[in-house]
């Protein structure tokens, strides 16, 4: 199986094989992990989901938005690892948040998005990488979207795929450990 | 290896939705704007217009200009079309017009959401456009 860099520029694939080593960024540190089971979370209706509907607000306005969400697609367990990439249907533009509404995605001018034309200028939606470790902290992805469409719109769909793995801790970062960053902090 | 494309679109159908002309100035499409503000710009590549008012009903294209009076102005050619025709018009027919907020031509106050002012009211018009922007 071939093993990707963090945010490769083509399709998706594991960052790490079963019973390799991760350092995992969070809380402001490295934690080492070894890899116990790893699957694929491929697109599928189930991954689908639609804000609008999740807030019950029936529609969106241009311009509006819907606040950062807690999707339960996207929630983790204690030391699982969510690998994902993300695209929106309608248009509209997804923004990511950590649980604690720190935003991800984020230089310090602004907090990019991911919108229809995302895939244009990056058909693998590389860019859209993100990782979820959960059990610490700032755990847990908050998913908010903006109607950019000039339209009143009544769906807001976006979509998750990746990989989730299963992760056993270890007291030190193993010498080999595949470093990434789970949190932005 | 993906070839990069510097100037790329999104293909919409008019955010109005089904208009039915009322003989003056009528909204069909509003441009996007994005989080930074900025509004997107649109091409018409498509429009389909059934008309069954009795008589050949005239299309203009166009956007509102702020400081016109009246403030219709107009961007593509008349268009006719015939009466109970599904009349159809491609963007092999359609020269790439582009609504934007001011730049037609050159002149600023214009509003860039595409308008119709049809010679009749009840004919019944949609649109796709490509959309410009992010």
């Amino acid at each position: 199986m071939d093993v990707a860099n963090l945010y490769d520029n083509g399709p998706i694939s594991c960052i790490a094989q079963i019973k390799e080593h991760l350092a995992i960024w969070s809380e402001q540190r490295w934690i080492g992990y070894q890899i116990e089971y790893i699957e694929p979370v491929p697109r599928s209706s189930a991954f689908i989901i639609d804000l609008i509907a999740l807030t019950a607000a029936g529609i969106l306005a241009p311009g509006a938005t819907v606040a950062g969400q807690i999707v339960q697609v996207l929630q983790v367990s204690s030391n699982e690892l969510v690998h994902s990439r993300w695209f929106v249907i309608d248009d509209v533009e997804g923004q990511l948040w950590q649980l604690s509404n720190f935003a991800r995605f984020a230089p310090r001018g602004g907090q990019a998005g991911v919108n229809l034309f995302t895939p244009i200028y990056d058909p693998w939606l590389a860019t859209t990488t993100f990782w979820v470790l959960g059990g610490l902290g700032d755990k847990d992805a908050r998913i908010g979207c903006t109607n950019i469409s000039g339209a009143i719109i009544p769906q807001a769909r976006l979509g998750f795929f990746g990989y989730r793995y299963s992760l056993q801790p270890e007291a030190q970062i193993h010498p080999n450990a595949r470093y990434l960053p789970a949190q932005g902090r | 290896m993906v070839t990069p494309v510097l100037r790329t679109m999104i293909r919409k159908p008019n955010s109005v939705g089904l208009v039915q002309t009322t003989g003056g100035n009528d909204l069909v499409h509003v441009l996007g704007t994005n989080r930074s503000g900025v509004t997107r710009t649109a091409i018409i590549r498509k429009i389909l217009c059934y008309n069954n008012t009795g008589g050949p009903v005239t299309l203009q294209f166009g956007t509102r200009d702020f400081a016109a009076v009246p403030n219709f102005v107009q961007y593509l050619p008349d268009l006719v079309a015939q009466n109970t025709l599904d009349n159809i018009w491609t963007e092999v027919d359609i020269p790439a017009v582009e609504f934007s907020v001011q730049l037609l031509p050159l002149v600023l106050g214009r509003e860039g959401n595409i308008y119709l002012l049809a010679s009749a009211a009840l004919a019944l018009v949609t649109l796709e456009v490509d959309e410009f922007g992010s």
